[in-house]
């Protein structure tokens, strides 16, 4: 007997109550309504410094055809309330070595929590004196490294999540690297650039660790946002590839995120500190319990 | 006929850079998205290596510029080219592509590729300067100690040889602009000290105030008021140093007898081979060439490019 003819007599034995499940039945799980709305969200850190950033966070509850159903906006204190040591999940972006000229600016924080989603996301800028001399003046340049990502709680289940950094500028571009982790989700990753001069180039590394399923995507352009920065944005973010039909058993109820990189260069003369960078992060997310989250 | 000229340009380099019988030669690329508009009454006659950018800041390559009749050539397809200096047998520069981490590196140019110097390796650099012996000069930060120290650095090619011929103090600015001497002195420019709120976020200001520093050919060495606080380039003639500022100017100043005249609205690209003409450009676009005879020190155009000039060196016919 050929391996597709004794499948087809197996499912057709009666089981429970002499109720038959045909072979050719159709699939309840595949059969299933597909989730009717999600929400998008994009989260940007605005601010002097991280301790006192506000956060916005600006909500779009759509179809999966894109309709647009809501919108909603708040904002809150980023760094408040504090993250706790239990809270804290394992990413970072680290230096491999210092030396003179290269400068490790203050980390800036996204941290957002509710019932149903854990947000947190973290920024690390960087910057370098004379990475290289053109025109007579000599330039600098600056590596912002963003990890972090979200866990959906009480029936939220979460579709997308990732970083995102830019220099805050429209019309000229400074950007001149960038990286981002493409593919399947390892259950932990790091990306890498760095500064190259000189003999003992200093690389930092953003790392992230979380459960490994679906896929991890990257772009200039990050979902959900208006990219109104594109030029000079770098994003990565995790999804689930159900989207954008949905079942309620899709999506992650685990931590999921990803890692970017981006490399900036600037005239050494530009005044330049970490409010000019962009911080922000894309999320997506619907509810899976039909009782509501 | 791009494949034999690329052939002859990679034997050209490989040849006894003393002789002076071979010469570096364009690939021929492709004429490359750069062209040049003449202008009516005399050019400057010779091979002009250029670094112009074609598009966005990272668009900047290696071109070949003529003035009679008015072509540019690409010569690599290589971007984030910084400077340029050349002798009859070489095309050094320094360029931060991808490949080299973004960072400027000092590099050759074999064929229509960019490779580190033979003998001398990969090495993060700034402002290279060729010599009529194709000697290279070229300034280097040395990160490896408390505070960034910068360095003027020599390699001869032909003898595999390299030393350090100047370092600044603790809390110098930076070198850059190095320029041959017409008696084997090189120069280069000792920048202001970086502001300690500086983005850049290092130095302290107790640095000295900018300077030019002359290294002779015995290891001395000796320094020269730029005229300016803030000089953005320096070009060493017969008998002038032309020196850019940050007031979108050149100053051309007498080394020996302090002999001072100011050019406004044009900055210094290159002497002519002899030192006796300067090719500038204008201080608002960089495209627009102009030549400037230092008895007479008014500029006079002499082509328009249709992308601006970072850099640009003056070699014979």
């Amino acid at each position: 007997m050929r391996r597709r003819d004794f499948a087809s007599v197996v499912l057709a034995i009666p089981i429970g109550l002499g109720f038959t499940v045909p072979a050719s039945a159709s699939d309840p799980i595949l059969d299933a309504e597909p989730v009717d709305r999600f929400t998008q969200v994009v989260y940007e850190l605005n601010g002097p410094d991280s301790s006192t950033a506000v956060l916005n966070v600006n909500q779009t509850v759509v179809t999966p055809k894109g309709e647009v159903l809501s919108k909603s906006t708040y904002q809150k204190p980023a760094a408040n309330p504090p993250v706790e040591a239990n809270q804290a999940v394992p990413f970072a972006c680290l230096n491999d070595r210092d030396r003179e000229g290269f400068q490790r600016h203050n980390t800036w924080e996204m941290f957002d929590q509710s019932d149903n989603e854990f947000v947190h996301f973290q920024y690390f800028p960087f910057s370098q004196r004379a990475a290289r001399a053109q025109d007579g003046r000599p330039s600098q340049q600056w590596l912002v490294c963003a990890t972090g990502g979200v866990d959906a709680q009480n029936g939220s289940r979460t579709t997308v999540s990732g970083p995102i950094v830019a220099y805050k500028d429209e019309h000229v571009t400074y950007k001149i690297g960038q990286v981002w982790r493409e593919g399947m989700t390892p259950a932990d990753h790091t990306v890498t650039l760095g500064f190259e001069a000189g003999k003992d180039p200093v690389h930092v590394n953003g790392s992230i660790q979380q459960t490994a399923t679906e896929r991890l995507k990257g772009s200039p352009l990050a979902p959900f946002n208006d990219n109104r920065f594109g030029r000079n944005q770098t994003a990565g973010w995790w999804e689930h590839g159900c989207r954008p039909t949905c079942r309620r058993w899709n999506g992650s109820a685990d931590f999921q995120g990803s890692v970017v990189e981006a490399l900036f260069e600037f005239p050494d003369a530009t005044p330049l500190d970490p409010t000019h960078f962009y911080y922000s992060a894309s999320v997506e997310h619907f509810c899976a319990n039909p009782f509501g989250c | 006929v791009a494949a034999a000229l690329a052939v002859l340009g990679l034997a050209g380099c490989q040849g006894n850079v003393t002789s002076g019988t071979q010469k570096a030669r364009s690939t021929d690329l492709k004429p490359g998205a750069v062209s040049l508009e003449a202008v009516p009454g005399p050019k400057p006659e010779g091979r002009f290596f250029a670094v112009i950018r074609s598009g966005g800041p990272n668009d900047d390559q290696l071109y070949e510029v003529r003035f009679t009749p008015a072509e540019v050539h690409q010569l690599s397809r290589t971007k984030r080219v910084s400077a340029v200096g050349a002798c009859e047998s070489r095309v050094v520069v320094t360029a931060a592509q991808e490949e080299v981490g973004f960072t400027d590196h000092l590099q050759e140019l074999k064929g229509q590729d960019f490779v580190p110097l033979e003998g001398l390796g990969s090495v993060a650099a700034l402002s290279p300067a060729v010599g009529p012996d194709c000697r290279v000069a070229y300034t280097f930060v040395d990160r490896t100690g408390p505070m960034i120290a910068a360095e003027l650095r020599i390699w001869d090619p032909a003898r595999k040889e390299g030393k350090t011929l100047f370092r600044t103090q603790p809390g110098d600015g930076l070198l850059l602009g190095a320029s041959w001497g017409p008696n084997g002195e090189i120069a280069v420019l000792r920048l202001p000290p970086e502001a300690p709120d500086s983005s850049g976020g290092g130095q302290p200001t107790k640095g000295r105030p900018a300077a030019v520093v002359v290294v002779r050919s015995d290891g001395s060495n000796s320094e020269i008021d730029p005229g300016t606080p803030d000089p953005v380039g320096l070009a060493w003639g017969k008998s002038m140093m032309a020196i850019g500022d940050g007031e979108a100017r050149t100053i051309l100043l007498g080394p020996t007898d302090g002999k001072r005249m100011t050019v406004e609205d044009w900055r210094p690209l290159s002497w002519s081979p002899e030192g006796e003409a300067l090719l500038v450009k204008d201080s608002a676009t960089g495209r627009v060439i102009g030549l400037i005879d230092p008895a007479a020190p008014s500029a006079k155009e002499v082509g328009r490019l249709t992308g601006p000039v970072f850099d640009m060196d003056w070699l014979p016919a």
